[in-house]
Order: structure tokens, then sequence, then C-alpha cells
């Protein structure tokens, strides 16, 4: 159906350019995204399509969000793939990300584990790194989980860059943007925005991640380092306390930096969890030696049977090499303690592992923190 | 462990003197949850203070000692034992700070704490626990007479908290109510609002404990309102 120049809305089976509106993905204050196909090349698309005359606040903003989109080329960020314009209407269409929101995973997963939220933070923080990088530095100021699109290989890619800025220093419109909850202090405030108000909301999305309190509903605060000093290591309270200062001059100046910490705590987890190289190179050994124990324990019960395979079968050849050159008797000392290796040690490491991980791994998981009150500080 | 849901209220007060909290870390063997409310004194001041100092005391017990003594095999009792000694020391502090300001400080404590199917409650005051089932009972003993609280953590000679033990069944629930919700409704509110077979997730607890709230506010009550419902 071809959009008629009176109608004031594109619904789903309408035309716009050369694309077809399927169905309607979301609708807000900034437009209406809709999921499109080419009408030729059948690919999909997502099209934002924001109504007004030509020359009004919303349609100047999707033109210079194109602007932004097309100078911007990375495999996070969807692509620009065209821009249209009509009397009644402006339509941004860019690539379409299929998956789900970072909203919709952490409603069903949130509180993840700790080196789940550090993977998803390192993606979101990776993306955010590059933008402000970008000279001059783009800061996107509305981070939130609703603008990650979480692929089917849990790749977090980001979308909707309507609120980015290119190029910092004092706002220049009046509308302070941002979500509450997410929004840095400054932000909220009208204030000069920088990467650091950035890093506040990656610190927020960090902590609704890892306590599954979202910072959106009331008292539209997120979660901080004391309210999450339970269940996480002290690198990730240090990145909570670095991002969520309320101060801009005290948090991470800029994505790249907060990355690095990020990777730090990763490693350092890991590491952790590995253990020290002496008990790795012990495990090693340990195992080469259950192997050929086995075998061995196999080889000489197969001997064993030398007599009776005999009866049915030609006596193999491989049998004779094996008694002259493995099992002499000089060598039965080693094959009694690869044996007892075997036999014994096996079941007995595995009770010790067992009782060792009780000890040491006794806690799997620690699952819930929450704490409502109205003292400040700890202590008395 | 299904859900909880939390209810966190000021009420017609200046400021929430209530202090509550909620955890859980899972062991090899099961799960281990606390929770709990403490009621900072009416009438004494700071009562955030000692509310708020008593939940960091076993908060750091929750998670230092406890995971030991589960793993261990502590009964019940020993665990109670640990935490009264812990609680008296958070008695003497309280009181100490108290005089070194020149105020009077004091909290209740409604404590629950599960592991693997078992509970135990200690008491002290006049916030109290419910299980919530057909006909809601009350777990707990009411510390207080004629208005006034016979035992209170901080303030005053110390009295031990009393201890409450059962089994968790499937299905379960069980709710924690500060004195602004307890002192206008009773047991049937609580099922009327909260029966286990009627919730089905943390939303509609959440709505659940709204509407208890709000009855107790209709009913004329000014004090701060809080409660944690525990649905197993």
């Amino acid at each position: 159906m071809i959009m008629n120049r009176e109608q004031k809305k594109y619904k789903p089976g309408d035309r716009i350019g050369k694309y077809i509106l399927m169905e309607e993905l979301a609708s807000g204050g900034q437009g209406v995204v809709f999921l499109a196909k080419g009408k030729v090349i059948r690919q999909k698309y997502a099209v934002k399509i924001v109504y007004g005359r030509k020359g009004d606040e919303g349609r100047r903003r999707l033109r210079a969000e194109a602007g932004m989109l097309s100078s911007l080329s990375d495999s996070r960020i969807p692509y620009l793939a065209d821009f249209i314009e009509t009397d009644t209407a402006s339509a941004l269409v860019m690539e379409y990300v299929e998956g789900t929101t970072l909203t919709t995973f952490l409603r069903t997963h949130a509180p993840v584990t700790e080196e789940r939220a550090l993977e998803l933070l390192e993606d979101a923080a990776s993306v955010v790194a590059w933008l402000h990088s970008r000279q001059p530095a783009v800061i996107f100021r509305d981070i939130k989980p609703d603008n990650f699109m979480m692929t089917s290989d849990g790749e977090l890619r980001l979308i909707d860059l309507g609120c980015a800025l290119s190029g910092y220093g004092q706002v220049k419109d009046d509308v302070s943007y941002g979500t509450v909850g997410y929004a840095a202090p400054e932000q909220l405030a009208g204030k000069a925005v920088t990467p650091a108000s950035d890093i506040y909301a990656l610190g927020a999305l960090f902590s609704y991640m890892v306590t599954g309190s979202d910072p959106v509903i009331p008292p539209f605060k997120p979660a901080g380092p004391e309210e999450c000093r339970f269940t996480v290591s002290e690198g990730s309270l240090d990145i909570l306390r670095h991002s969520l200062a309320p101060s801009p001059f005290v948090r991470y100046q800029n994505g790249e930096e907060m990355l690095d910490k990020i990777k730090r705590v990763r490693s350092e987890l890991a590491g952790k969890n590995a253990g020290p190289l002496s008990r790795r190179i012990l495990s090693v050994l340990y195992r080469a030696a259950i192997v050929i124990s086995c075998l061995d324990v196999a080889l000489f019960d197969a001997l064993l049977l030398k007599d009776w395979v005999e009866r049915f079968y030609d006596y193999p050849l491989i049998f004779e090499y094996i008694l002259k050159n493995i099992y002499p008797t000089r060598f039965i000392p080693w094959h009694m303690g690869f044996m007892i290796t075997a036999l014994l040690f096996i079941p007995l490491k595995k009770a010790i592992g067992y009782i060792i991980m009780r000890r040491e791994r006794y806690v799997v998981s620690r699952d819930w923190a929450v704490h409502y009150t109205s003292k400040q500080g700890r202590g008395l | 462990m299904a859900f909880y849901s939390i209810l966190y209220e000021k009420g017609k007060r200046e400021k929430n003197e209530d202090t509550v909290a909620i955890h859980k870390f899972t062991t090899i063997d099961g799960e281990v949850i606390m929770a709990l409310v403490c009621d900072g004194c009416g009438g004494m001041d700071m009562g955030e203070c000692a509310s708020g100092y008593m939940t960091e005391c076993i908060e750091d017990w929750f998670y230092s000692d406890l995971p030991d003594k589960v793993r261990r095999g502590t009964g019940r009792r020993g665990m109670a034992r640990d935490l009264k000694n812990l609680i008296f020391r958070a008695h003497e502090e309280i009181r100490r700070y108290g005089a070194g300001l020149g105020k009077q400080l004091g909290t209740t404590l409604t404590l629950f704490i599960s592991v693997n199917s078992r509970y135990l409650i200690l008491q002290s005051g006049d916030s109290a626990a419910y299980s919530i089932s057909k006909r809601s009972g009350c777990l707990t003993a009411k510390h207080a007479k004629g208005g006034r609280l016979t035992r209170c953590i901080g303030s005053g000679k110390y009295n031990a908290p009393s201890l409450t033990l059962g089994k968790i069944r499937a299905g379960s629930a069980f709710l924690l109510v500060s004195d602004g919700m307890c002192h206008t409704l009773e047991g049937r509110d609580y099922s009327g609002a909260l029966m286990p077979q009627k919730i089905k997730d943390a939303d509609a607890a959440s709505r659940g404990l709204r509407t208890l709230a709000d009855a107790a506010m209709r009913r004329g009550e000014t004090d701060n309102i809080s409660a944690v419902y525990l649905h197993f």
C-alpha cells in the first residue's frame, strides 16, 4: 500500500522509499521503529521514523543521527543503509540486529555470576571505548540495557544512537538526554557531559547485572559498592566505586580506562580459579600417571588371558614381543607400582579431592544480597 | 527457594528507622537463606543507627562464619548460640556508643535463617514472623507490654532473644514484619493477601505486601512499615 500524503502515520504493510514495513518493533518519544524488508533485495532493516514538518526538532535530530551513523564504522554498531525524507516524515534505515535486548536477558537471568557480568561489561565497555576514541569523541549519553542487543552467540551490540553527542563540552540543547537511574548526576542536572557520564551508566549497568536491582525502579539509584560487598570481589567493587562516583572527576575518564580495569579484574579472577602453577603441573603429571597405569593394567590382563585365547586363535606375535620387551623380570616392580596407582590411589585421590573441594569451594555461589536502610555508612 | 519480596515504607514518619535485609548463598549441600527485620526503637534517637549496625553485624557473620558451620554440620541450636553471643556483643557496642553520645539507642530484631529445609528464628522486641497458610500463625513471642518493649537490643539490660525452630515444606511461605504492620493487622489479613497458592511470583508478592501496607495505613498506622516475604 502506498503512503497517502494526507495519511499521517505509517503502519505495517506500508512502503517507504524502497522498503516495505513489516512490523512495529518499538515506539517512543524519539519516533517509531519498524522491521522492514528491501523491496528488491529482501534483506531485513530497522527503520526509525520521525513525523513532523521539515525543519522540526525531531527530524533535525534524526538527520544528525544519520550523519553520526554514517561517520561510524564498526561491527558492534548498526550501519546506516539509507535516509529518506518525505513531506511528513523522516526515516532512518539501518542494519537490523537480530537478537534480544539486554533488558530481556537480565529480567530473566539477573543477578548473573560475577564472571559473566564482567564478560558482558567488557563487551559493553569496549564499544563505548571505541566511541570515546573517535575524533571528536562520541558520547552515547543513553547507556542502558534497552540499547544493547545480545546476539545468538552472546555478544553485545549497541543500538539507537539517537542521544549520542559528537564532541563534548557544554550541552547545547535545553533538553537533558538520558534515562533516570542510568544517567550521571551532572547529566540529569543539565550540566556539561563528558565521557565520564557514559562511565556512570556502565557502572549502573554492572550494578544491575550483579545485584538484579534495576536502577530504573524507584528510588532510581544503582546499588553501590556497599550493597554489593558480599556478592563480588574487591576488584569489581573497585570498578563500582570508580564508575558510580558522584563526581565525574573521580570516575574513569573514558571507556578505555574502564576497559583496562575490567580486563585486569577478569584475569585476576581467572588466575585465582585456575590455582597456582605447581598445582596445575602436579595435576597434569597425575593424569598422565593414571592413563599409563590403566593401560598397563589392561595389557597385563590381556597377557593373563593368553592361554585361553590360544585355544581359539593363533597366538598373536605381539604378545611375544610384549613379554620380551615390556614385561621382563627387572621391570616387574614398575608394573606393580602402576597397578597400585591405578587400583588404590585413584579412589584415594578422588576422596581427598572431594574433601578439599568441600573445604575450599563449599559455597558455590552468592545469590542475593539486598539491604534496605536509611543509615549512612558502616559501623556506628 | 522460589522468590522473595520486600516492603520498605516510611509511613507518616520523617525517616525510616527500620533496616531490612535478605541474603542467600548456595553451597554444595543446598541453600542457606537469611532474612531479617530490625526496627529502630520508637521513642529513642538514631534508631536507624542501631538497626543498621545490628544488621551489618549479622550480615558479616552470615558470610564469614556461617558457611563453615553449615559445612561442619553444626545444628541450629549451635548456630543460635553463636548468634546470641554476637547479638550480645552488638548490644554492648550500641549501648556504649549511645552512652558516649548521651542518647539511648535501641532496635528490635526478627531474624530468620533457613539451612537445607530447616529454619531458626531469633526474636527480640515487637516485630514478628508469621507462617503464611490458610490460618496464618505467629511463630514468635511478642516482647512488649502496655506499649513498651520488654526486650530490645542496645538499650537497658540485655535479654537474650527467643528462639523458634521448624521445618520448611515446599510451597510454604513466611512473613517477617515490623510493628508498623503487626499493630493493626492480624494473621487472617496476611493469609488473605499472601496465600502461597495465590502468590505465583515476586510481582504478585509485592502487590500483596503493598495491599497490606495500604490496609495498615487506612487503619491509622503512622509508624514505619517494613516486611519481608519468603516463598519456598
